[in-house]
């Protein structure tokens, strides 16, 4: 397809053009390589097809669009920032760029070589301007969910604005009361920011957005539960990673396009691969647009993954926020309550999370649980530990992969995963 | 590198020179032969007055050995701070004795390794852990933090049967001040051009001074204080006269990362401030007394401790102008433990700011192994012979 004319666009937003056409047609090749090859892919992920080969482009157009009239853009790193306030001013929340092994010589200057690949990752995009997203950003919003961020979030800020909230650390009642304190300081931003009052009604509109999202989303994981699943791990992730960058109006309806399209293939019984595929649960770190490279290689490897345990996937979607809420203050109340349910590693204890992979691997009839860590983050990683010893516990085999974003480690990794796959056949 | 007087006699002059954990563990057992209980800590963060108000010793749990790593491994990532895979390996090998003797253990948010790790050991011994808040400028931050004290002590009072009233803990507060005060005053030496204390005799009292309560150690601290105004009367100083003076900066140092030290004073430099959780930086801010509500005293101080856990940190860097004023230091070298995220971070802002100010700067990232002693010590001395041709 023959693609509009954007670099006039992405010069004012002052984006680095040479490096940015080499960004396009790596990602390019990457996705063609890795998702237009699949065999037998639903007909309706076409939209998301599409929406990724113009995420640099239409996309952007619409935001400085909406940037136009007076409405603010919101780039985000982490579901602890509620877009349903985002929403409720009329801004659109963002997902900023994180996945790639982008500007790393860039990032190293101001962060340690041993950071966590997400995190040099959105450093490396911004220093070398290669984000269009966080350069239509009117304000970036950070947390302190880990050491790695809360410390890069400093620097960060010495090139774009960045607000920060704090992220509790345990879930008692005076941690909900801090969540709850950030939440109402996060409102006064945003309306500051934009001039705009948060009401009952634009906040109760913003959740039920945010929520049909989610709804969309929890219709996909849930028809991914049948044997054999109707759609590959890939598709599914991209859906979940794409969620975080699209309208979410437009992004919800496609998501039902899509779910209708698989429920007649799970009424035929079409499953996306063979039958008998070891059916796979990543559990673990986030992986951000376009980092796919573990569920490419267990796919590839005859597997398909049936459930991500993570922020973009379940962790993001499973709940939604209580709408019956009649003034600004409670709805904020329900708000601060659905995010405290939010079990990141960030948290301690963080038993629910042991509890969700056990249902998870449950609901989804999984053979095994892949446990993914990003080199480096240390909760995950920490917390990879237990995971695995209760898993093995109940007798649901458990592999354990620590990588970043580099293709160095493919060929291990590969040998590794298939032998894991091997182990979950029998 | 020695004084320049020979003969002249340790600071401490008792029979644990040089090994001041075995010092801290006979303290601490002369308190438990007392009938004193012992709460067992990790971090500057733990509000030590609480526990000594209680009439409960202090004991800073082992995590300075690279001998315990290799246990802590079955369980922990490799790429984790060696502190925190010493410390789980410490007690999964049982070879801690601080811990072992410990009746209870107060552990707290600061980091992320240390979080998840204390999950592991929760279930070994009674541990009540504190969330930290990591904004410590927002307004809640001092509210919040008071309260996790206060939880601290109900969780103290049950587990230890003992109670503390305000005035234990005004008590407890003033004798901290106190002790503040003199160490302050010996740390003056180190201040001094050329320096009449070196960093093993800093360490010595440091390492009993921080946990220890200051009527315990009164003597102690009055006789040091009395022998270093001797030395200045007797002309003796460390290190020889223009020897680079050294602020070492980051990550707690001690038990087997005190090779850094071990370097910077064999390639001539001569140690002047410790800003390390282990070395000078406890001792630096009062608590207010005789306030209306000393546990909120106590949680204003110990939210001005500039630990890179938090953000954005400031305070590292105001507090650090202070240190170079004081101290004059002809270089700093930033310690940061591998892996350590939160110093390794926050060294780029550090670097930049010491830089501005015209201080040449080295960040050494490290573990508790002897492997690169050899390159610590070749970055040494290439960064002390470019001062010498200044």
């Amino acid at each position: 397809m023959e693609q509009k004319n954007y670099r006039p666009m992405w010069k004012d937003l002052g984006l680095n053009l040479e490096g940015h056409d080499q960004l396009l047609t790596v990602l390019g090749n990457a996705y063609k390589d890795i998702y237009l090859s699949q065999e037998n892919r639903p007909k309706a992920m076409q939209y998301l097809d599409f929406v990724i080969s113009e995420a640099h482009g239409l996309r952007i157009e619409e935001l400085m669009e909406t940037k136009k009239k007076g409405n603010k853009v919101i780039g985000t790193f982490c579901v602890y920032v509620p877009e349903e306030l985002i929403l409720a001013v009329g801004g659109t929340c963002v997902g900023l760029c994180a996945g790639a092994e982008i500007g790393i010589d860039e990032a190293e200057k101001v962060l340690p070589r041993n950071t966590c690949a997400l995190i040099k990752s959105f450093m490396g995009f911004k220093l070398a301007g290669l984000c269009p997203y966080i350069q239509a950003s009117d304000l970036v919003v950070g947390e302190t969910t880990c050491d790695g961020k809360k410390k890069a979030y400093e620097i960060l800020n010495d090139y774009k604005e960045t607000y920060v909230m704090e992220i509790p650390q345990m879930k008692t009642e005076r941690d909900r009361a801090l969540w709850r304190g950030e939440i109402n300081q996060f409102k006064d931003k945003l309306e500051q920011l934009t001039g705009r009052k948060i009401t009952a009604k634009n906040l109760k509109k913003g959740i039920r957005v945010a929520n049909e999202k989610r709804e969309a989303l929890q219709r996909l994981s849930q028809i991914r539960k049948t044997v054999p699943s109707p759609i590959s791990g890939l598709d599914a992730l991209l859906a979940n990673q794409i969620a975080f960058y699209d309208d979410p109006i437009r992004f919800t309806r496609n998501i039902h396009v899509l779910c209708d399209e698989l429920e007649g293939r799970v009424k035929k019984g079409i499953g996306v691969a063979k039958n008998g595929a070891p059916r796979i649960l990543m559990a673990g770190s986030p992986m951000a647009l376009p980092n796919w490279k573990i569920p490419f290689i267990v796919e590839t490897s005859g597997a398909t993954v049936v459930a991500e345990e993570s922020c973009v996937g379940e962790r993001s979607t499973r709940d939604l926020v209580e709408e019956t809420g009649e003034t600004p203050g409670k709805l904020m109340d329900a708000i601060t309550d659905r995010y405290m349910k939010i079990d990141c590693a960030c948290f301690t204890p963080n038993q629910d999370r042991i509890e969700h992979i056990l249902q998870l691997a449950k609901d989804f009839k999984v053979n095994g649980v892949i446990h993914y860590a990003i080199q480096f983050c240390t909760p995950y990683s920490v917390e990879a530990y237990k995971v695995e010893k209760t898993l093995q516990g109940k007798g649901i085999p458990c592999l354990k992969i620590e990588t970043d974003y580099g293709m160095e480690d493919m060929g291990q990794l590969k040998t590794r995963v298939e032998a894991f796959l091997e182990m979950v056949g029998k | 590198m020695d004084f320049n007087v020979p003969g002249t006699k340790p600071l401490v002059d008792d029979e644990f020179v040089g090994e001041p954990a075995k010092r801290a563990l006979h303290y601490l057992q002369s308190k438990r032969q007392q009938g004193h209980p012992i709460v067992g800590i990790y971090c500057g963060y733990a509000p030590m007055e609480v526990i000594r108000a209680m009439g409960a010793g202090v004991a800073v749990l082992c995590a300075f050995s690279d001998k315990t790593i290799g246990a802590a491994e079955v369980a922990l990532p490799s790429n984790l701070c060696p502190l925190i895979k010493s410390s789980y390996g410490f007690i999964t090998t049982d070879t801690c004795p601080f811990y072992g003797f410990s009746d209870v253990v107060v552990a707290e948010t600061t980091c992320d390794g240390k979080k998840k790790m204390f999950e592991l050991i929760r279930h070994l011994k009674p541990i009540h852990v504190m969330d930290l808040p990591h904004l410590p400028d927002e307004q809640q931050a001092e509210g919040n933090w008071s309260a996790m004290i206060q939880k601290l002590k109900t969780f103290l009072e049950e587990h230890l049967a003992r109670q503390a009233t305000d005035r234990d803990i005004e008590a407890a507060i003033k004798d901290t001040n106190r002790k503040n005060r003199i160490m302050n005053a010996v740390f003056d030496f180190a201040a001094r051009k050329p320096p009449v204390i070196n960093w093993k005799e800093i360490y010595d009292l440091t390492f009993l001074a921080v946990p220890a309560a200051a009527g315990d150690i009164d003597r102690l601290l009055q006789e040091s204080l009395s022998r270093l105004e001797e030395r200045v009367k007797d002309g003796i100083y460390y290190g020889k006269k223009g020897a680079p003076r050294v602020l070492v900066t980051g990550c707690p140092v001690a038990g087997d990362a005190t090779k850094v030290f071990n370097i910077i004073e064999q390639a001539g430099g001569v140690i002047v401030a410790i800003d390390s959780c282990t070395g000078m930086k406890g001792f630096m801010e009062e608590i207010e007394e005789d306030s209306v509500d000393p546990i909120a005293a106590i949680a204003r101080r110990y939210l001005k401790i500039p630990c890179a856990c938090m953000t954005p940190n400031l305070r590292r860097l105001s507090e650090m102008e202070k240190w170079i004023k004081r101290f004059k230091p002809d270089v700093i070298i930033d310690v940061v433990l591998h892996a350590c995220h939160g110093y390794n971070v926050e060294s780029h802002k550090v670097m930049k700011h010491v830089t501005e100010m015209k201080i040449p700067f080295l960040k050494i990232e490290t573990d508790y192994s002897a492997t690169d002693v050899g390159q610590i010590r070749t970055r040494v001395e290439a960064l002390f012979e470019t001062l010498s041709r200044v």
